[in-house]
């Protein structure tokens, strides 16, 4: 699920937690590693990408928004 | 929990585009500023990631590139939603500082060479959207702000407004994460919270895959009707053409430069559905696709294999600043714009005002002022403004008005004891429930409901099994469950949502005729009627708290 976070990359900053517009990203009880703690409530934005220092995140897009499937509604 | 209080001139709910635009000049006004936003302001709201065209005249010598111009195809395409003179004391006044103010924070609207790039798509007399490269314009906005000596609240979102004998006089909130309870004291309120998102289905079953911000869902409306002011043109539905699979934006990119919709078997369509053909006004693309979709003759297709190279290059650069992800989404889904055709798709449905210049929300008079004193509105969630251009000038003109409201007042208002013990109570009240529904139950029952009654085909009985589910809904409001703050903040944006839907509804069951397309189809009512219907429904509360109607007329001369 978007966003993804190499590990090796980070450097545990936070920078994405505050770029996040969907409260999505948090930074665990340690406050040393992000996590992605609602996947589902992603937005896409690529805000957290851009503002990666390292470039430690890729966005992978979901399997529901691969495939083009489901009843268009109307 | 905690409850802190604050004072301040001007409190503005929302730091989006409109919000911090408020903010900048409020306090070029000498006003102490407060900003409260449910993010952290450098990357919230709908241009959060990026955005990438601007609309403008630039008056360069032709008729179409004049204020007059843009005025007559505000009028024509708004007919009976748009009030020309808010929209010349908005947009026309503060055009020339809106333009400058992106140079003051350092995020031109124009090309590495100092021109600008002018694209034409629906129905504009000639090019009005400006390309520009805005994936940083948020960022610059947000730091601007704090720059200028502006306070900012990130990550709290606000519960409602207080008023004291009819007047605004702050708000409250709470902390996301911390759960803190703020409660501001203004002289004036500036409400910048954008329009109202997952109100209805997602094809691909994820409510925040959408076309616009899922942060935005109607609260400042909610907030707005529940304090007492009118809400306008709530009535529209508001669709897009989108890539099938993902509810990105990029359309106006797409036609600006020249791509064709066509069908499954290979036909251009639009010209069926306006004479326009694909330079039509939005909601025009979407009945077109909705149409071939119906007659079986999809799958439809976006189809950019004639441009040239150097046009492509274009369009792929511009798409990925309006939605930064996208050519990521092209690539993962191995879809080559010079080669394949993309499939595209209606998207989900919003509360929307129902052109591309003209918006729906809370009613605002010229001085971007609510009905309520001491309130006023900006940017989406005003029933005037709608995209980049509006958001920048609404946001200006807003922070000018609710400063010179402002510097008339002694001191805010003493704030009500009572209505901050009910507000805070109401607000938490998820957190310490016993029942079992957890808020996405209850956002896709809402969901479920109104895409079935509220979409772009409509009836009076239709309407009326949807109000009355939100009936049976709202008995299970206080079986909602919520284990964090995080939670609070969602449930709290779901009954935010539901008092949008239900002013939405009321309205669309008002206006019997049928009005741009499908924004508003009455199979019961299937024509136009002028005559009876050119003008606003405004909805406000009554003494229930239930909306109620009344009709405005508008005459276009």
């Amino acid at each position: 699920m978007p966003p993804v976070i190499k590990r090796e990359l980070c450097q545990g900053c936070g920078t994405c937690e505050d770029s996040c517009p969907l409260d999505v990203i948090h930074m665990d009880e340690g406050g040393a590693v992000p996590i992605i703690k609602y996947p589902e409530e992603c937005w896409h934005c690529g805000s957290c990408r851009q503002d990666c220092p390292e470039g430690a995140i890729t966005i992978l897009f979901p399997l529901r928004m691969m495939v083009s499937a489901g009843i268009v509604p109307y | 929990m905690d409850t802190e209080h604050l004072q301040t001139d001007i409190l503005i709910i929302g730091g989006g585009v409109a919000g911090l635009n408020a903010a900048l000049t409020a306090r070029e006004s000498g006003q102490d500023v407060l900003i409260m936003d449910k993010a952290v302001i450098e990357r919230s709201g709908h241009a959060a990631g990026g955005i990438d065209h601007f609309c403008a005249y630039l008056e360069t010598g032709p008729d179409w590139d004049t204020g007059e111009a843009y005025l007559n195809m505000t009028a024509r395409g708004a007919r009976g939603a748009t009030d020309i003179s808010v929209v010349e004391r908005i947009y026309c006044d503060e055009l020339k500082g809106a333009i400058q103010r992106f140079e003051d924070i350092n995020c031109t609207l124009r090309q590495p060479d100092g021109t600008f790039f002018r694209t034409q798509s629906y129905g504009q007399p000639g090019p009005f959207y400006i390309n520009f490269n805005g994936k940083r314009m948020k960022p610059l906005l947000g730091r601007a702000a704090r720059e200028a000596g502006c306070r900012v609240l990130d990550r709290v979102v606000t519960g409602d407004l207080l008023v004291r004998d009819g007047e605004v006089c702050g708000a409250a909130g709470f902390h996301i994460r911390e759960g803190r309870f703020y409660v501001i004291h203004s002289k004036a309120v500036i409400l910048a919270t954008g329009g109202t998102n997952r109100l209805y289905q997602n094809p691909t079953g994820l409510s925040f895959n959408c076309w616009m911000c899922p942060a935005n869902t109607g609260d400042g409306e909610a907030m707005a009707f529940r304090a007492g002011a009118r809400l306008a043109n709530v009535e529209y539905i508001r669709m897009s053409v989108v890539p099938r699979g993902f509810s990105a934006a990029g359309l106006n990119a797409l036609v600006g430069m020249g791509a064709r919709l066509i069908n499954g078997r290979e036909e251009e369509f639009m010209e069926r559905y306006d004479p326009r053909g694909m330079q039509g006004p939005r909601y025009k693309l979407v009945q077109g696709v909705l149409g071939e979709l119906k007659a079986h003759r999809g799958p439809v297709y976006i189809d950019c294999r004639h441009l040239d190279p150097e046009a492509m290059r274009h369009l792929v650069t511009t798409l990925s600043y309006d939605k930064d992800t996208l050519p990521d989404y092209f690539e993962q889904k191995n879809i080559d714009l010079t080669r394949d055709l993309m499939e595209i798709a209606t998207s989900e449905g919003m509360q929307g005002g129902p052109s591309e210049v003209c918006g729906s929300g809370i009613k605002i008079d010229q001085d971007c002022a609510t009905s309520v004193p001491g309130l006023f509105a900006a940017g989406n969630s005003a029933d005037q403004c709608r995209s980049l251009h509006m958001a920048v000038t609404s946001g200006i003109h807003a922070g000018r008005m609710a400063s010179a409201y402002s510097m008339d007042r002694g001191k805010p208002a003493p704030v009500q004891g009572r209505q901050v013990d009910e507000i805070r109570d109401r607000l938490f009240a998820p957190m310490e429930g016993a029942g079992s529904v957890s808020w996405r139950e209850f956002e896709d029952v809402l969901q479920r409901t109104l895409t079935e009654g509220m979409g772009p085909v409509r009836s009076a009985w239709g309407m009326e099994k949807t109000w009355n589910n939100l009936d049976l809904i709202e008995k299970w409001k206080d079986r909602v469950r919520v284990d964090d703050y995080h939670g609070l903040l969602r449930v709290q944006e779901v009954h935010n949502m539901m008092t949008v839907a239900r002013c939405m509804i009321k309205a669309a069951m008002f206006r019997e005729e049928s009005r741009f397309g499908p924004c508003h189809f009455r199979l019961d009512f299937p024509e136009t009627d002028d005559e009876r219907w050119l003008g606003q429904i405004l909805v406000k509360r009554d003494g229930k708290g239930q909306p109620c109607t009344e009709f405005l007329p508008i005459s276009y001369d």
